[in-house]
């Protein structure tokens, strides 16, 4: 990669991207990359998974890339794109979560060898460990919320942008997220 | 305003709280919610508690620089397989989009062709009146206007053919 194309804005980076300039898009790969994995981590709080969801995001940009008119920022437009992939994986973590209860209960299968449920695993202590079974039981609107603006800092009209709502929704979400989180947090310690 | 004292914070501040925490009040919100503290234990006391326990929920994973550069190279290689699979669904999308139209359109000119000069045959030679130019025509502005240009070449063809014809059938009368 060029030091040309690390000098240059995103917008001038999208524009050559989209007329098939491959480094132009790696150099977007480079520059977001850490942000997106660390946004991917906050919702998968697993290492491999928040690698894999990051790099989807990437690949569904760069195959969608001439379809973005560049009317937001590129990373507002790529961080709906991952944004909406982790609560995806969200959905798709917990109706495996829920499949895998049911056959277990089909199969008269106790549970004391299979391992720490959420709520068990917050009894033993860990910080990280109730503040992760909190964070789950959020809604997942308001916990993409909370994490863009409490993990990663994003303002409320940059969270507007990716969520696609209006400025006070998005207060309200944030709001709602935090009494509910500080709620759950009491209830589990 | 009435002053609480309870752990749990005004309902009228406590969202502006919140906000205020992560410093997106407008001026005026903040010096009204400034004022209210001032007088205010329970909303003090809330406060306090998000400045403490909202960074606490953050888990900072730190990979290695190693991780990265495998990062780097997964995802260039991931798009190398995009990018292949893209050139390959388009060959096909060449090989089969522009083709069904124009052909299934040179068989019903050909056919169409045919069937009257096989007609006109049977009757007898008869004086090319130019209808048929014009149907042949008529067909090339519509093929034309739908974009489908391979399909030019075939109709041409096909018209200085018939027209070829034609000439022969009036020199023989």
């Amino acid at each position: 990669m060029t030091s040309r194309s690390l000098e240059l804005g995103d917008e001038a980076l999208v524009i050559a991207a989209q007329l098939g300039e491959r480094e132009a898009f790696e150099a977007l790969v480079e520059r977001y990359k850490e942000k997106a994995y660390r946004i991917a981590f906050d919702f998968t709080r697993d290492r491999e998974e928040a690698k894999d969801l990051s790099q989807e995001a990437f690949l569904q940009a760069f195959s969608h890339l001439k379809t973005f008119d560049r009317r937001a920022s590129f990373y507002t437009w790529f961080y709906r794109i991952l944004v909406n992939l982790c609560l995806d994986y969200r959905r798709r973590k917990a109706k495996v979560m829920w499949e895998s209860l049911e056959e277990k209960t089909e199969r008269g299968d106790g549970f004391a060898n299979s391992g720490p449920s959420p709520v068990e695993g917050a009894m033993r202590g860990e910080i990280a460990e109730k503040i992760g079974v909190a964070l789950a039981t959020l809604p997942p609107k308001q916990r993409a919320v909370f994490l863009l603006k409490n993990h990663q800092g994003l303002s409320i009209s940059e969270i507007a942008g990716v969520m696609k709502s209006a400025e006070g929704t998005i207060k309200v979400h944030l709001h709602r997220a935090v009494i509910a989180l500080r709620q759950r947090l009491a209830e589990l310690a | 305003m009435a002053m609480r004292h309870s752990s749990a914070p005004c309902n009228a501040f406590e969202q502006d709280l919140v906000l205020y925490h992560y410093g997106e009040c407008s001026e005026v919100e903040k010096q009204t919610l400034e004022a209210h503290l001032e007088n205010c234990v329970a909303c003090r006391s809330f406060l306090q508690e998000l400045n403490t326990l909202l960074p606490s929920t953050v888990e900072v994973d730190q990979p290695s620089s190693v991780f990265w550069q495998d990062y780097s190279r997964e995802l260039r290689l991931k798009l190398d397989a995009q990018s292949e699979k893209g050139r390959w669904w388009q060959t096909i999308a060449v090989l089969f989009r522009p083709w069904p139209v124009p052909a299934l359109a040179a068989a019903a000119i050909l056919a169409i062709g045919i069937t009257m000069m096989t007609t006109k045959s049977s009757d007898g030679p008869s004086k090319p009146d130019g209808q048929e130019y014009s149907y042949m025509a008529s067909n090339a502005d519509f093929f034309k206007s739908m974009d489908l240009l391979d399909s030019m070449d075939l109709l041409e063809s096909v018209e200085a053919s018939e027209a070829q014809k034609g000439e022969a059938a009036a020199q023989h009368l």
